[in-house]
């Protein structure tokens, strides 16, 4: 596999489709002059494992060109991205909704409306039992 | 002094075929200076790489589809469970509102009615009904003398019906 082909791969990683979430630890020097973005430090690393990849992949003179091709392509990720993440984000909240609401309204007839429906139905019987046997004996 | 980070395997991983001449640590920490470098403005570099806009903004694109990446495959299993939870909801209501309840308001509308008929009956006969036991107490029971099960035509209606039940108040 040519560094050019580990430069894509890490590109197409980048989509949330194609990734397994598989997570692993590393550890990490604690810089006493921790980064200023706003941005945690694993995609930090990332954005310098992928400057490292860059590096590695094309001579000096090559590397703008490789780096140009590589935001447009990481640049043609980001709109797809946040749609799919706020696809997700909403179905999370309608499904989470829904279930609360469905549960509620669940328990309320396991809980309620079923026990009284059998309560008024035993008492039912019981009083139409006793209507027919005082029926027969007059 | 060291903290420990997670990231996706498959990062690491492709990083580390182009670096093989560095361990898993020298190349997290490389990564991390580099990375710093190209997102701190004005931050001189420390090696011979030239900080340029364009790394700068590659670095800065790739901090914002990470970070969306992690969301949305941190948030799989949230979707996965919310979605599963919402439908074992929806089979658990749609069983009790079909096979549960009906039948119970069926039931009790049918004693309901012989019950006032026997009623009437001994009412008929000169029996004081306040002196049969056990006695039932109306007002404690729930009223289905005028239920009917919900039936629909076509799914169309069905479908019509649930939009109507979920429609927001003002929202036409």
């Amino acid at each position: 596999m040519s560094m050019q082909d580990v430069l894509n791969q890490m590109l197409r990683d980048l989509r949330p489709e194609v990734v397994d979430g598989r997570l692993v630890s590393v550890r990490v020097p604690e810089d006493a002059d921790p980064p200023a973005a706003d941005a945690d430090l694993s995609s930090i690393v990332v954005a310098g494992l992928v400057d490292l990849v860059i590096e590695a992949a094309a001579a000096p003179d090559a590397r703008r060109e490789l780096t140009g091709r590589a935001l447009s392509a990481v640049e043609a990720i980001i709109p797809p991205a946040r749609y799919a993440f706020f696809e997700q984000a909403t179905g999370i909240e309608h499904h989470e909704r829904a279930a609360r609401m469905r549960g509620f309204e669940i328990r309320l007839t396991r809980s309620w409306l079923v026990p009284r429906l059998e309560g008024d139905i035993a008492a039912y019987r019981a009083r139409i039992d006793a209507l027919r046997r005082v029926v027969e004996q007059t | 002094m060291t903290t420990a980070i997670e990231i996706l395997a498959t990062d690491l991983e492709n990083a580390r075929r182009a670096r093989p001449d560095l361990t898993e640590g020298e190349l997290v920490a490389l990564a991390l200076r580099r990375g710093t470098e190209l997102t701190r403005p004005h931050a001189g570099s420390e090696d011979d790489t030239a900080r340029d806009d364009l790394r700068v903004d590659l670095a800065e694109a790739i901090i914002e589809a990470v970070a969306l990446r992690r969301s949305i495959v941190t948030n799989r299993d949230r979707f996965s469970d919310a979605h599963d939870r919402e439908l074992q909801t929806y089979e658990e209501h749609l069983d009790l509102q079909r096979n549960v309840v009906p039948p119970l308001k069926r039931e009790a509308r049918r004693l309901r009615y012989e019950l006032k008929r026997l009623e009437a009956e001994a009412t008929a006969r000169g029996i004081d009904l306040s002196s049969v036991e056990p006695e039932i107490d109306w007002s404690n029971t729930i009223a289905v003398d005028d239920y009917t099960p919900t039936t629909f035509a076509s799914n169309a209606d069905r479908r019509a019906a649930v939009v109507e039940f979920f429609r927001r108040p003002g929202d036409r």
